[in-house]
C-alpha cells in the first residue's frame, strides 16, 4: 500500500485561497449604511481589543487576520461599486489612479498575509557527518571599487570560516582590476587600476586567499561571478559582497542542507548591516528601530521558504555549482541577477532553503544618495522581472511560488502608489477634482476598519520588526527617485544599467542630501493644500465630511514627508568603522593585572567601554592593555594591542575609547575573529531590536526625531547650509 | 466607572420620564365624552377649536370661527420684527348670503413701541379693514372689526395681520426683540352671519356648489333606492362622495346614509338641511322623484333643491340599468370631464371609459425626472423683499424603495440681482428638513442654469413630500440706518427647474398603516392589485362609515374608488387586500381572522370609541387585510368621523390604532407579523433584511469569521503535524 505524502504548500494554498472566497462573498454582501456603521463599530472595537490583548492563541490571531482581510476586501469592494465619479471624466481619471493604488496596496496586504500567516520553521541541517563528505566550497568575493581596507576584512573573516580547510578556498573577484580597467586610456586611471591590482594581489597571498580578475568589465557582478565560476570549481559557492564579512559558522549552518536535499540549488541567509542606514542614522533610531530589511528577512524570506520560493539576495547565500552551470552562471537579463537566477533554478524543479540565523555582517549605504542607487537598482530589476519573466507565466513553477514571486516583484510598485497616494488630496483640497464620490459617514463606515485593521494586522505580522509607520516612510523616502526609476523600465525594460551600490562612505560634517528638492515641492504642495482644505472647511460646509476626511489624510502624509525631509538632512558620520552596540565580554590585561569587562560596542577598529569610577586610575589617556583573542587559523589564544584614545567622565562612569592596534597577522585574524567570527552575536544584537511592544511611543519618537531634523534642515536650508 | 454611573442615572431618569409618552395610554382623564375639549401637557383641560353655528330667528345663521382653526392649530399668532406679516384664509360658500362680518381680536403689544401709533394692520382681500394700537399694559386688548361684507368673496378669502413696530423713530434694530405683537388664536374669531339661498346651482357649479366653508356643504347623506343597499349601490354612492370630496380638495363632510324605504313623509327632521345625493334604478327612486323618474332613460345626473330644504340640493346619479348608473356615477369622478352647464344631463354609452382614470395628484415615477412646472410650481420671482419663502409639493409612490445612497437630483434655474450682502441664501428644505443652502454672493448678481443639489433619496417619503425653498436677501449696502434701496433685492426661482427621482423597486413592508395614511395605500392606486370593502352589516352608520373610509383613503390622491369591490361579510377573494368594516358584535362567525377580530375589538372594549386593527391576509402572505370596528354602529360612524380628521389621521400609523373622540387619545401599536408587497432584486433585498438587524448581520459576520478561524486553526495543526513527521 502506497501512502502518499501530502504537499503543504500546495495544502495551504488551497486553504487560504478556498478562506478568501468564501470572505469575498461575504464582504459582498451589501447593507444599509446603518448597518455598515454597527458593523465597522464592532470591527474596530474587536481589532483595539484583540490589539490591547495581544492574543497568543492561534485561533484569535488568525481571527484577527480573517476580519482583517473582510474588512480590507468589504472596503475595496465598496470603492469599486460605490466611490467612483463617473459623472466628472477628470476627476474618474485620478479617480482611478487612486482607486489602482489602493488595490496595490490591498493586492499586497493579501499577498503578504497569504506568504507571512503562519509559516512553518525551518529544521535546521544536520551538520557534515565527515570530511569526506563535506562538499567542496568556493568562497566568491566580487569586488568593483572597494577599499582594499574593507575587502581585507572580509578576506580574513572567509579565510577564518570553520570548515575544512581543503574543502575551502575563498576567492577575490576584483572587477576593479581586470585588463580592461589596467589599459584604459586614461593614464591616472589605468595607473590607478594596476596599483589596486597589484596591492589586492599582495593581500590576498598575505592572507591565504585568492585573486581572481578578468579581462573584460562585462555583465557586472554577474559577469565577474561567471568569470569566476569558469576558473573555480568547488561543489558549492558562497558569494559575498564586498562588505559582508561572515561568521565562522556561515558555512557549519547552510552546508548540510546540501548534503540532505540534492535537489536544493540555494541556501540563502539573511543580510546583517552593522551600521546605521540614512534613515536609522539620521532619524537616531539605529539599535532602537529593527532595520529596515529585516521585516523582509525575519518574516518575509521565511514564509516564502515555506513554499519553496525563498530567493537569493545576491550575497550571503550558498549554491550549488551544478545548478549554476546548467543554467550559464548568474542569469544576467536584469540588473537583479540573484532574484533572476533563483527564479529560473525554480522553474527547473530546484528547491531553495532560507535560514533566519545572521551569518554576515554588513554595511548599508551611508548616504541617502548611495541608499537611493540601492534601491532605484532593487526596484528596477523587479520591476524588469515582472515584466519580461513574469512569475505567473514562467513555465516550471508552482502556483504557491507563482505568488511568492508575484509579490515580491509586485511589492516595488510601490513608489508609484505613494505618489498617488500623495497627491490625491492635494488634488481634491487644492483643485477640487472629485477623486472619489463619499460622505464623511461612508469613510468611517467603510474606511475606518480597514485603515485599523491595516494598521493592526501590520502590527500583527510585522510588529516585532517594523515599527508603525516606519514602512510608510522608508516608502516615501523612496519613492519619488524609484518612481522615476519604474517608469523608465516600463518605458524600454532593457534599458537599466547595474549600479554598484557606495559603502563604506564617511560623512564627515552634516548636509542637505542633494536629492532634497523634489521633497520640497510635494511638502509645499501638502501645506498648500493643507491650508487650502483648512479654508474651505471653515466656508464650505457642504463638503465638511469629505475635506475633513481628505486633510487628516493629507496631515499624514505632511508629517510623513516632513519625516523624509528629516532624513535628508544628513547626519555626520566620523567614525571610520561602524560600531553596533554589541556587548562583549573581554579581559584586559595590563601587565599583570586582569580587568574583566564588557563592552559598549565594538567594530574592526576599537571598542568602547563605560567603566566604573573606581577603575579611573587604571583607564588613563594613553595607557595600553591587552585583549585576549582566539586565532581560528592556529587554533590558540593570541593578545591583540589595545590603545586607551579617550576618556569623559561622567557622572555614573568613564567613557572610554580603545582602538586595536594588532601588529602581527595572526592578531588581526584575532581581532577580526573577535569583532565578526560569532554568529551568536548578530542574533542578539538585532533580537534586542525586535520587539512589538509601546508601539505608541515608537510612533512619536519617530514623529518627533523627524520633525526635529525636517526642522533643522529648514534652518540649514535657509541660512546656506550653516547650523 | 463613576463617571459612568451619572450618565446611567440620566438615561434611567429620561427612560422613566419617556415611558408614558411613549405608550401614549395615560391620557388624562376627558372631562366628558362628547365635550369639545383637550388636555395641555400639564393635563389642564383647554376648549378644542371648533365653529360653532348658531340659525338665528330669521333664518340667518351666525358662525364663530376660532382664528386657530386657520391657523394650522396655533394658539397664538405672533408677529415679530418691524414688519411681519401672517396670512389665514377661510371660505364662504358661493350658496351663502354673508350679512354681516365682524373680526373679534384679542391682542398684546410690546411694552418697548413708541405710544400712539397702530401697531397691527388688519387687511381682508388686499384691502386694508383696521389699524389698532396694542395695549401696553399687561392686560390683553380685546377689538371688533367690523368687515364690509362686499369685501367677502365666494371661495377663499384672505386675511392679513401685518406688525408693523417701532420702538423709535430714529434708526433702529428690525430684529430687535422688542418689536412684537401678538394675536391670541384661540380666543380671537371671525363672527359671521349668513344666510344660505334657495338652491339654484346647475351641474357645471358642482365643485362651488359641494366646497365647504361658511354655508357651505356640511353634511351629505346618500339615499340609496329599496330597503338595503346592495354593492352596486355602495359602489355608486363611493363614487359619487368621492366626486364631491375631491372636488372640495380631500374636504370631507359629514357622511349619511339613508335607504328610500325608509323614508316618511316627516323625514326632512333626519335628514334637515343636509344636501343628498339620490342613487339607484331609476324606476326604483320613483317614491322621491315621482313622474320625473321616468325621464331617465339613460345615464343620468341631475341636480335640484333637495325636497326637504329648498337652501340644499340634490344630486340625482341614476339610470336604467347598473351600468348605466355606474357610468354616470363614475363621470361624477373624473374631475377633468366638463359637466354640462344645466341641471341634468345624460351620458351616453361611450362617452367616459368605466376603467378606473387615473388619481388627479398622481404620484411621480421612479426613474423620470420632471420639471418643477409638472407638479404645479410656477415661476417664483421675489422682489424688494428680504425675506420669502415659497413650495413645490409632489407625491412619491407608497411603495418607492430606493437602497441606500441613491441620489435624487434638484436642479434649479435660479437668477439673483446685484449687490446682495454676502449672507445672503436660498435654504432649500426637503419636507421640513434643511438640505442645502445656496449662496447668492456674486456682486454683479447671477443666472444659474441647473444648479444641482443632490439629496438622499431616502428623504423622500411616501405621499406627499414638500421642498421648501427660503430666500434671505440682504441689502449690500447702506448698513443698519444708512440710505439705501431695496430695489435692487430681486430672485427668480423658475419651473423649469427639474427633479430626477432616481430609479426604484415597488417594495413596502407591512402593515405600516402610515402607507395608508399618507397615500391610502394598498388600497388606493396600487397596480392591479383587488381591494374589497366588506360590511359586517347593512345598518345606515355602518355604510356612511365605510363610506367616509373609502372617501378619505381616496382623497389623498384624488382618486376614484372605482376598482373598490364592495359587498357584505367576510369572504373574500384570496388575492384581495381588503376593508372590514362593521361593530364589533356584528364580526361573530363572519370568517374574518377571529384572532384578529379579537385584537381589534379589545380597542373598543376598554373603553376607546375605535379601533383599526392592520394584519397580514390569513389567505395570501403578501395581502393585508384592516379591521374597522367600534362597540355599536352609531359608534362607528362616530368613530370614523373623528378618525378621518386631520388630528387623528396624522397620528396613524403602526399596525393597530385605537382612539377617541378627542385628538390626544390616539394609541397605536406597531405589528406582530410583518410580510412585504413587492419584489427586490436580490442584493437590495439583502441589504434590506440586513438594516431590519443590524446587530444580527454582525453577529453573523462574527460568528463566520470565527467558524472560519477554526476550521483554519484545525487545518494549520494537521499541516503543523504533517511538517513534523516529515522531519
Amino acid at each position: 500500500m502506497t501512502r502518499h505524502r501530502r504537499d503543504p504548500a500546495l495544502l495551504r494554498t488551497v486553504i487560504a485561497f478556498a478562506a478568501f472566497a468564501v470572505l469575498v462573498v461575504f464582504a459582498a454582501i451589501p447593507t444599509e449604511i446603518g448597518t455598515q456603521l454597527a458593523l465597522a463599530a464592532a470591527t474596530c472595537v474587536m481589532l483595539v481589543g484583540m490589539s490591547w490583548l495581544r492574543p497568543t492563541s492561534s485561533l484569535l490571531r488568525i481571527f484577527v487576520i480573517l476580519l482583517t482581510v473582510f474588512t480590507s476586501t468589504r472596503y475595496m469592494y465598496w470603492r469599486t461599486t460605490e466611490t467612483l465619479p463617473w459623472g466628472d471624466p477628470l476627476g474618474l481619471f485620478f479617480g482611478f489612479c487612486l482607486l489602482a493604488a489602493e488595490f496595490y496596496g490591498y493586492t499586497i496586504l493579501l499577498l503578504s498575509t497569504f506568504i507571512m500567516t503562519d509559516a512553518p520553521r525551518r529544521v535546521p541541517p544536520h551538520p557534515p557527518l565527515s570530511v569526506a563528505k563535506c562538499p567542496s566550497v568556493d568562497v566568491l568575493i566580487p569586488s568593483y571599487n572597494e577599499d582594499p581596507e574593507l575587502l581585507k576584512a572580509t578576506l580574513i573573516a572567509a579565510v577564518n570560516i570553520e570548515y575544512p580547510k581543503e574543502k575551502l578556498a575563498v576567492y577575490l573577484l576584483d572587477d576593479g582590476g581586470t585588463v580592461q580597467k589596467r589599459t584604459q586610456a586614461d593614464p591616472l586611471k589605468a595607473a590607478e587600476a594596476r596599483a589596486r591590482n597589484e596591492e589586492l594581489i599582495a593581500l590576498c597571498e598575505s592572507l591565504g586567499a585568492h585573486y581572481l580578475t578578468r579581462e573584460k568589465n562585462e555583465h557586472a557582478k554577474a559577469g565577474n561571478v561567471n568569470s569566476a565560476l569558469a576558473q573555480t570549481d568547488g561543489e558549492l559557492v558562497l558569494i559575498l559582497d564586498a562588505d559582508h564579512i561572515p561568521t565562522r559558522d556561515i558555512l557549519t549552518r547552510t552546508a548540510g542542507y546540501f548534503i540532505a536535499d540534492p535537489k536544493l540549488f540555494l541556501v540563502q541567509t539573511p543580510h546583517f548591516f552593522i551600521n546605521a542606514d540614512p534613515l536609522e542614522r539620521n532619524l537616531d533610531t539605529f539599535e532602537k528601530m529593527p532595520g529596515e530589511n529585516e521585516m523582509f528577512y525575519s518574516v518575509m524570506q521565511p514564509g516564502l521558504d515555506s513554499f519553496n520560493a525563498a530567493f537569493f539576495c545576491g550575497s550571503a547565500a550558498v549554491i550549488r555549482r551544478s545548478c549554476l552551470d546548467e543554467i550559464g552562471g548568474l542569469a544576467g537579463d536584469t540588473i537583479t541577477e540573484d532574484a533572476e537566477t533563483a527564479l529560473e533554478l525554480h522553474a527547473r524543479g530546484y528547491r531553495s532553503a532560507y535560514v533566519t540565523h545572521p551569518l554576515i555582517a554588513g554595511l548599508a549605504p551611508e548616504t541617502y544618495t548611495g541608499f537611493i542607487i540601492q534601491r532605484m537598482r532593487w526596484a528596477q530589476g523587479m520591476a524588469q522581472i515582472f515584466l519580461m519573466k513574469n512569475p505567473l507565466f514562467k513555465p516550471g513553477l508552482k502556483f504557491a511560488q507563482r505568488i511568492g514571486y508575484l509579490n515580491s516583484c509586485f511589492f516595488w510598485f510601490f513608489p508609484l502608489a505613494r505618489i498617488v497616494f500623495i497627491l490625491g488630496p492635494i488634488l481634491f483640497l487644492l483643485f477640487g477634482v472629485h477623486i472619489l464620490d463619499a460622505k464623511a459617514v461612508d469613510f468611517a463606515a467603510y474606511g475606518l476598519p480597514h485603515v485599523l485593521g491595516a494598521i493592526l494586522l501590520s502590527v500583527t505580522l510585522f510588529g516585532r520588526v517594523r515599527w508603525l509607520f516606519a514602512s510608510e516612510l522608508y516608502e516615501i523616502i523612496q519613492s519619488v527617485h524609484c518612481a522615476g526609476a519604474i517608469i523608465q523600465v516600463f518605458r524600454n525594460p532593457r534599458a537599466p544599467s547595474f549600479a554598484v551600490t557606495p559603502k563604506g562612505e564617511n560623512v564627515d560634517q552634516d548636509f542637505i542630501s542633494p536629492l532634497s528638492g523634489s521633497f520640497y515641492w510635494l511638502v509645499f504642495g501638502v501645506v498648500l493644500a493643507q491650508i487650502t482644505g483648512l479654508t474651505r472647511l471653515a466656508v464650505d460646509p457642504s463638503e465638511f465630511g469629505k475635506i475633513s476626511v481628505l486633510l487628516v489624510w493629507n496631515t499624514f502624509h505632511l508629517l510623513l514627508l516632513l519625516c523624509a525631509v528629516g532624513v535628508m538632512f544628513e547626519r555626520a558620520q566620523r567614525r571610520e568603522a561602524p560600531r553596533p552596540g554589541s556587548k562583549r565580554r573581554l579581559v584586559l590585561r595590563r601587565e599583570a593585572d586582569l580587568y574583566p569587562i564588557t563592552t559598549r560596542d565594538i567594530s574592526a577598529t576599537g571598542f568602547g567601554l563605560d567603566a566604573p569610577l573606581a577603575a579611573s586610575g587604571v583607564y588613563q589617556l594613553g595607557n595600553r592593555f591587552t585583549v585576549d583573542g582566539f586565532d581560528p587559523i592556529a587554533k590558540e589564544s593570541v593578545r591583540i594591542p589595545t590603545l586607551c584614545v579617550s576618556r569623559r567622565d561622567a557622572p555614573d562612569c568613564i567613557k572610554l575609547g580603545f582602538v586595536f592596534e594588532p601588529e602581527r597577522p595572526e592578531q588581526e585574524r584575532a581581532t577580526v575573529n573577535l569583532v565578526f567570527g560569532d554568529s551568536r552575536d548578530w542574533k542578539e544584537f538585532r533580537d534586542n531590536r525586535a520587539s512589538s511592544g509601546g508601539m505608541t511611543g515608537k510612533v512619536f519618537f519617530l514623529l518627533a526625531n523627524g520633525v526635529e531634523r525636517a526642522i533643522l534642515h529648514f534652518r540649514a536650508l535657509a541660512t546656506g547650509g550653516a547650523l | 466607572m463613576s463617571s459612568i454611573r451619572p450618565v446611567l442615572a440620566m438615561v434611567w431618569l429620561f427612560g422613566l420620564l419617556a415611558v408614558p409618552a411613549a405608550v401614549g395610554q395615560a391620557a388624562p382623564p376627558e372631562a366628558s365624552a362628547d365635550s369639545p375639549v383637550s388636555f395641555d401637557v400639564y393635563g389642564r383641560i383647554e376648549k378644542a377649536p371648533e365653529i360653532v353655528e348658531r340659525e338665528r330667528e330669521d333664518g340667518s345663521v351666525s358662525a364663530q370661527a376660532p382664528l386657530s382653526i386657520y391657523a394650522s392649530g396655533d394658539r397664538a399668532i405672533r408677529l415679530n420684527g418691524a414688519e411681519a406679516r401672517q396670512e389665514l384664509g377661510f371660505v364662504v360658500s358661493p350658496r351663502a348670503d354673508v350679512e354681516q362680518v365682524d373680526l373679534n381680536l384679542r391682542h398684546i403689544t410690546s411694552n418697548g413701541l413708541v405710544p400712539d401709533t397702530p401697531h397691527l394692520r388688519v387687511s381682508v382681500n388686499e384691502r386694508a379693514v383696521a389699524q389698532l394700537k396694542g395695549l401696553r399694559q399687561p392686560a390683553i386688548e380685546v377689538s371688533t372689526v367690523s368687515i364690509d361684507p362686499d369685501y367677502i368673496e365666494s371661495g377663499y378669502n384672505r386675511l392679513w395681520f401685518d406688525g408693523i413696530h417701532r420702538y423709535t423713530y430714529e434708526c433702529q434694530n428690525p430684529q430687535a426683540p422688542e418689536l412684537w405683537s401678538e394675536i391670541d388664536a384661540l380666543g380671537s374669531e371671525i363672527d359671521i352671519v349668513y344666510k344660505r339661498r334657495p338652491f339654484t346651482g346647475r351641474l357645471s357649479e358642482l365643485s362651488e356648489i359641494g366646497s365647504p366653508g361658511f354655508g357651505g356643504m356640511k353634511t351629505l347623506t346618500v339615499i340609496t333606492s329599496g330597503e338595503t343597499p346592495t354593492a352596486d349601490h355602495l359602489k355608486w354612492g363611493a363614487l359619487s362622495i368621492q366626486g364631491f370630496v375631491n372636488r372640495a380638495d380631500g374636504a370631507l363632510p359629514e357622511i349619511e346614509h339613508r335607504s328610500l324605504s325608509e323614508l316618511t313623509p316627516d323625514a326632512s327632521n333626519s335628514i334637515g338641511k343636509s344636501d343628498i345625493v339620490l342613487v339607484g334604478i331609476a324606476e326604483d327612486l320613483a317614491p322621491l322623484l315621482g313622474s320625473d323618474a321616468q325621464q331617465i332613460d339613460d345615464a343620468y345626473l341631475r341636480i335640484m333643491p333637495s325636497p326637504f330644504d329648498e337652501t340644499a340640493f340634490m344630486l340625482v346619479v341614476s339610470g336604467t340599468t347598473p351600468e348605466e348608473v355606474t357610468r354616470a356615477a363614475t363621470l361624477l369622478t373624473r374631475l377633468d370631464f366638463p359637466l354640462v352647464d344645466d341641471e341634468e344631463m345624460r351620458i351616453p354609452n361611450g362617452t367616459i371609459s368605466l376603467e378606473t382614470a387615473p388619481a388627479y395628484r398622481a404620484s411621480v415615477d421612479a426613474g423620470v425626472t420632471y420639471r418643477l412646472r409638472d407638479l404645479g410650481f410656477r415661476d417664483i420671482t421675489v422682489r424688494q423683499k428680504t425675506f420669502e419663502t415659497f413650495q413645490a409639493d409632489f407625491l412619491m409612490p407608497a411603495d418607492y424603495f430606493v437602497p441606500d445612497g441613491e441620489i435624487a437630483l434638484l436642479s434649479l434655474d435660479l437668477a439673483y440681482g446685484a449687490d446682495l450682502r454676502e449672507d445672503s441664501v436660498l435654504n432649500i428644505f426637503l419636507n421640513g428638513a434643511f438640505q442645502q443652502s445656496i449662496w447668492l454672493r456674486q456682486p454683479e448678481g447671477a443666472v444659474i442654469p441647473g444648479y444641482e443639489v443632490r439629496l438622499d433619496a431616502r428623504a423622500l417619503r411616501p405621499g406627499r413630500n414638500t421642498f421648501g425653498f427660503e430666500v434671505v436677501l440682504t441689502p449690500g449696502e447702506g448698513g443698519q440706518c444708512g440710505l439705501r434701496s431695496d430695489r435692487h433685492l430681486a430672485f427668480a426661482m423658475k419651473d423649469s427647474s427639474t427633479l430626477s427621482i432616481p430609479d426604484s423597486a415597488h417594495f413596502a413592508e407591512l402593515p405600516d398603516l402610515s402607507l395608508l395614511r399618507d397615500t391610502g395605500f394598498p388600497f388606493v392606486s396600487h397596480h392591479d392589485d383587488l381591494s374589497v370593502v366588506r360590511l359586517m352589516d347593512d345598518r345606515s352608520e355602518t355604510v356612511a362609515a365605510a363610506w367616509t373610509l373609502v372617501a378619505k383613503l381616496h382623497a389623498l390622491t384624488a382618486a376614484s374608488p372605482g376598482d373598490i369591490e364592495f359587498g357584505y361579510g367576510g369572504d373574500i377573494p384570496s388575492d384581495a387586500h381588503a376593508v372590514f368594516v362593521g361593530a364589533a358584535a356584528s364580526f361573530t362567525d363572519s370568517g374574518v381572522s377571529a384572532r384578529d377580530v379579537q385584537k381589534a375589538a379589545n380597542g373598543v372594549r376598554i373603553g376607546r370609541s375605535g379601533a383599526l386593527h392592520a394584519f397580514k391576509s390569513p389567505s395570501a402572505d403578501d395581502r393585508l387585510n384592516i379591521i374597522v370596528t367600534a362597540s355599536t354602529s352609531t359608534q362607528l360612524l362616530e368613530a370614523v368621523r373623528s378618525l378621518t380628521a386631520p388630528s387623528h389621521w396624522s397620528q396613524v400609523k403602526g399596525a393597530h390604532v385605537e382612539w377617541r373622540r378627542l385628538a390626544d387619545t390616539v394609541r397605536t401599536l406597531p405589528a406582530d407579523d410583518m410580510f412585504y408587497l413587492g419584489e427586490l432584486e436580490p442584493r437590495a433585498r439583502i441589504a434590506f433584511f440586513n438594516a431590519r438587524q443590524p446587530w444580527g448581520f454582525v453577529g453573523l459576520v462574527v460568528a463566520l469569521l470565527l467558524a472560519m478561524g477554526v476550521l483554519l486553526t484545525i487545518a494549520v495543526r494537521y499541516l503543523r503535524s504533517g511538517d513534523s513527521n516529515a522531519s
